[in-house]
């Protein structure tokens, strides 16, 4: 075999195994640093899912608060004001306001004869 | 017979004798000082064929290795694509902003969660009772009826901003910073 075609195909086989390799590795890392990003993202996506999930306006207390409190609805909070509360009453919309995940802005007891509650909560 | 005509060595095809004296014709012969190695790449073809077969090898290999890379890849953006289904920007700043929002707000829920338990823990008598609990902009507003300091209870999990102690009640402005 003549020693230039030889020498030619060699160097030519050389060069295409090293640009093979070269692509390899930077697709390879490419690939990688994408797949590290898209398994970041799904984890950020799963949390703000899990908090947004959490803290949604839980409606169906909203409307069992209606039952003992007077509800106003703002702009982006709701105004909730409970009067003339017996222990019982009390009780339940205590247990209703804040064991509901409801945003609570600000809130006040006040406990006499009959107990008070105003609270505000956000949407 | 070899012969020398005009510088040539010349023998009939198949005259078996022209092997045996042609080293000594050539002895015989000023030869030129630039040489020719006929058999200079001496490499045998299976050598050849072996080395070329390892190189395709290695180059199918990785060849194989980025395609099946660009596959990843592709599944990659198909998932990407599935995540946007859920109306959220995609971008790392925009997710992180969304999160940080979120988590304070958890954050602070849980926090007045805790307080309010640890408030039901106040230790007070049959006849003791709260009056006024409030909570705004990270401020408690208590007005206990009570005859007990309770300074040292709240201290453990609050900061005191201000108290007012006389005998039937404690008054306190309590927060967390």
């Amino acid at each position: 075999m003549n020693k230039r075609v030889l020498f030619l195909i060699t160097l030519f086989l050389i060069l295409l195994t090293i640009f093979n390799i070269k692509l390899y590795i930077n697709t390879k890392k490419e690939v990688l640093e994408y797949q590290d990003y898209l398994i970041k993202l799904e984890e950020k996506i799963k949390k703000i899912t899990v908090l947004k999930q959490k803290y949604r306006l839980n409606t169906f207390s909203l409307h069992r608060l209606k039952k003992f409190c007077a509800v106003n609805e703002e702009d982006e909070k709701y105004l909730i004001i409970c009067k003339n509360l017996n222990t019982s009453k009390f009780n339940t919309v205590q247990n209703i306001l804040f064991k509901t995940n409801f945003k609570i802005k600000n809130f006040k007891i006040e406990k006499n004869s009959l107990a008070k509650i105003t609270a505000e909560i956000e949407k | 017979m070899l012969k020398k005509i005009d510088d040539i060595l010349f023998c009939y095809p198949n005259d078996k004798s022209c092997k045996t004296n042609i080293k000594d014709a050539i002895k015989n012969i000023k030869q030129s000082s630039k040489k020719m190695k006929f058999d200079a790449i001496n490499i045998d073809k299976m050598t050849i064929f072996m080395s070329g077969f390892i190189f395709l090898a290695i180059n199918i290999y990785f060849l194989s290795g980025f395609i099946n890379y660009k596959k990843v890849s592709l599944k990659l953006k198909q998932k990407q694509n599935e995540l946007s289904k859920y109306h959220l920007p995609l971008t790392q700043i925009q997710l992180n902003a969304i999160y940080s929002k979120l988590k304070k707000i958890d954050s602070l829920q849980q926090i007045i969660r805790k307080d309010l338990e640890f408030f039901s823990k106040t230790p007070l008598n049959k006849n003791e009772e709260y009056k006024i609990l409030s909570f705004e902009n990270k401020f408690y507003y208590i007005k206990i009826k009570t005859s007990k300091n309770l300074h040292n209870f709240f201290s453990k999990r609050f900061i005191i901003k201000s108290e007012e102690f006389n005998k039937t009640s404690y008054q306190t402005k309590l927060t967390h910073e």
